[in-house]
């Protein structure tokens, strides 16, 4: 399949009866049994689910008839995502032998657009971690560098899409999870808006953050998968009622909005961030050079309140987990311990269960909940979050998109970060606000630090994907 | 004030291990040390935010009216497919007379 580099480029190539969705399927599977066994990217392969789909798209090819837009591209799906008939761990013990009788709204549309997936890939536990290392099933590493962590949650889907294992993949990101190891990987990561893209069928983490979004090799690609994925969905009630566009067409647009020149707003918080790596910074400065070649505006901004994300984050997100994670209780679905009691039979079960970055959350959730600290942790956190909503406001009021590194540093050693949770957290510096805010992101590589790539975020308002894509599509371009 | 990790965990119906509890309580306690520079931010009149989505619910709910299909996955076979334990079509627990 790396013969064929993009979604377009393969769907032609099936319409041409120059490969066929099935040899594309099976040579998918095949690359992943070879060359996933030191980046363990993929938790299970769907080899039969793939080679049926890809049957009915070679159906289509033989009849002559046009094919969906994704058609037989070879797409990996994060494991917190249901799929009907293949095993969805969330990267937890407390799920290992769990099998979906349905599929997540955003997998039913990739599939009814033609893709083929080719298999479930590895996260931190209930997309709790940034790195990754708290799989249940082990840690993924970076393709571009194996001493290396690909990011997380949403690591083993950068570090297949990275890898050339999947042309495209779906995450989650609810503090960073997609453009954080999109960055670490070298590769392209969307954050929709809140309400974009159906959640039915994504194992809940804290709902008020949880988005499900395209990872992919370029832009064009991302802007196809967006384009499946996104649109009201009865199942979900938080989905938006919105038509979707056409984001594959919105690329060709011009860069600046009509009349005027596009205003780039640039965070002086983010850029004096103590924390920030000056390689980092330094690539993302240059690459602002591309936009301003092209007439754009860059502008001076503030988003003073989003120094506190990480503080906002850490209350609102464990939160909603420890309510969420509260139907892991060993009756319906997973893993049991028995026990003569019931009492004792939750208790045990989710302790044998979940590991130790998931009992963290939910203890610190239930903390921030009990009775006494309400008010001190948890509604302190929602108001300070209405303070960054009001922050992106009046930004937004000012500049079309704000730009800011996806992460202050390149990809970290394996373990480097693994002895302070805090630290870990600290990672999301750049990404958490615009998931407090529900507001679309994207990361896409714009150079590198020394081997290792760089991320470059751009931040947009509510519903506005397609001058990210737009925004990203041009730098591939330019480059 | 030192966290009482043991009444949290009760809460979070958590069984913990005696060597899981001692670092909890470090982590837990420099985590919210952390999360103290909230109280550097003034929010006297903010109103919270709790959701981002502001959908009327006669947007987002359905009619309440009986409907005549039952989805695959809502078939109580389906239901049970994954139960660790079923009698018959019932999940099976166990004996149910305080919480113990």
């Amino acid at each position: 399949m790396t013969s064929f580099p993009t979604i377009s480029a393969l769907r032609t190539a099936i319409a041409e009866r120059h490969t066929s969705a099935t040899a594309a399927a099976a040579a998918a599977c095949d690359a992943i049994a070879e060359r996933d066994t030191d980046l363990h990217s993929f938790l299970t392969v769907s080899r039969e689910r793939a080679l049926e789909q890809a049957a009915r798209i070679d159906a289509l090819a033989d009849r002559g008839d046009p094919l969906p837009p994704l058609a037989g591209a070879p797409i990996a799906i994060k494991d917190v995502l249901s799929t009907r008939g293949v095993r969805t761990t969330c990267g937890s013990r407390i799920l290992e032998n769990y099998i979906p009788e349905f599929d997540a709204t955003a997998v039913t549309r990739l599939e009814a657009a033609g893709a083929v997936l080719i298999g479930k890939t590895n996260c931190d536990e209930f997309a709790m971690g940034s790195s990754t290392e708290n799989s249940g099933y082990g840690p993924t590493r970076n393709p571009r560098d194996r001493e290396r962590v690909p990011g997380g949650s949403s690591g083993g889907s950068a570090a297949a899409v990275g890898a050339g294992l999947a042309l495209a993949a779906l995450g989650t990101d609810t503090g960073g999870s997609i453009r954080q190891p999109a960055a670490f990987c070298g590769i392209v990561g969307m954050l929709p808006t809140y309400g974009r893209v159906s959640r039915f069928g994504l194992a809940a983490f804290a709902s008020s953050l949880d988005h499900v979004g395209p990872m992919a090799r370029s832009a064009r690609d991302a802007a196809l998968v967006l384009g499946a994925i996104a649109g009201r969905d009865r199942l979900d009630s938080t989905s938006a009622d919105r038509p979707v566009p056409n984001y594959e067409a919105a690329l060709a647009a011009p860069l600046a909005p009509p009349g005027r020149r596009l205003r780039i707003g640039v965070p002086r918080e983010v850029f004096d961030h103590p924390g920030l790596d000056p390689d980092v910074a330094a690539q993302v400065r240059a690459s602002l050079d591309v936009y301003r070649a092209a007439g754009c505006e860059l502008v001076d901004i503030s988003l003073p309140a989003s120094q506190a994300a990480i503080a906002v984050y850490y209350v609102v997100a464990t939160a909603e987990a420890s309510s969420n994670l509260a139907r892991y209780d060993g009756i319906r679905y997973g893993v049991r311990v028995p026990a003569a009691a019931l009492g004792d039979l939750y208790r045990q079960t989710r302790d044998r269960g979940f590991g130790a970055e998931v009992k963290r959350r939910i203890l610190l959730g239930t903390y921030v909940l009990s009775a006494g600290y309400y008010d001190a942790y948890y509604r302190k956190a929602q108001q300070v979050r209405t303070l960054i909503c009001r922050d992106f406001e009046r930004a937004f009021a000012e500049v079309d998109v704000i730009c800011t590194p996806t992460t202050p540093t390149p990809a970290f050693k394996l373990g480097e970060k693994a002895a302070d949770p805090l630290e870990l957290y600290l990672a999301d510096i750049f990404t958490v606000p615009a998931d407090l805010a529900g507001v679309p992101a994207i990361s896409f590589p714009c150079g590198a630090a020394g081997k290792l790539p760089v991320g470059l975020q751009l931040i947009a308002p509510a519903f506005q994907e397609e001058r990210l894509l737009r925004m990203a599509h041009f730098f591939e371009m330019a480059k | 004030m030192p966290i009482d990790v043991k009444a949290i965990a009760a809460l979070a119906s958590l069984e913990l291990s005696p060597e899981e509890i001692a670092p909890l309580e470090g982590d837990l306690a420099r985590i919210l040390d952390y999360v103290a520079l909230l109280n550097q931010l003034p929010t006297a009149d903010v109103p919270p935010t709790a959701h981002l989505v502001d959908n009327a619910p006669e947007a987002t709910l359905r009619d309440d009216a009986v409907r005549d299909t039952v989805t695959p996955w809502q078939a109580p076979r389906a239901a049970l497919a994954n139960a660790p334990a079923q009698a018959g079509h019932l999940f099976e627990v166990p004996k149910i007379i305080e919480r113990g």
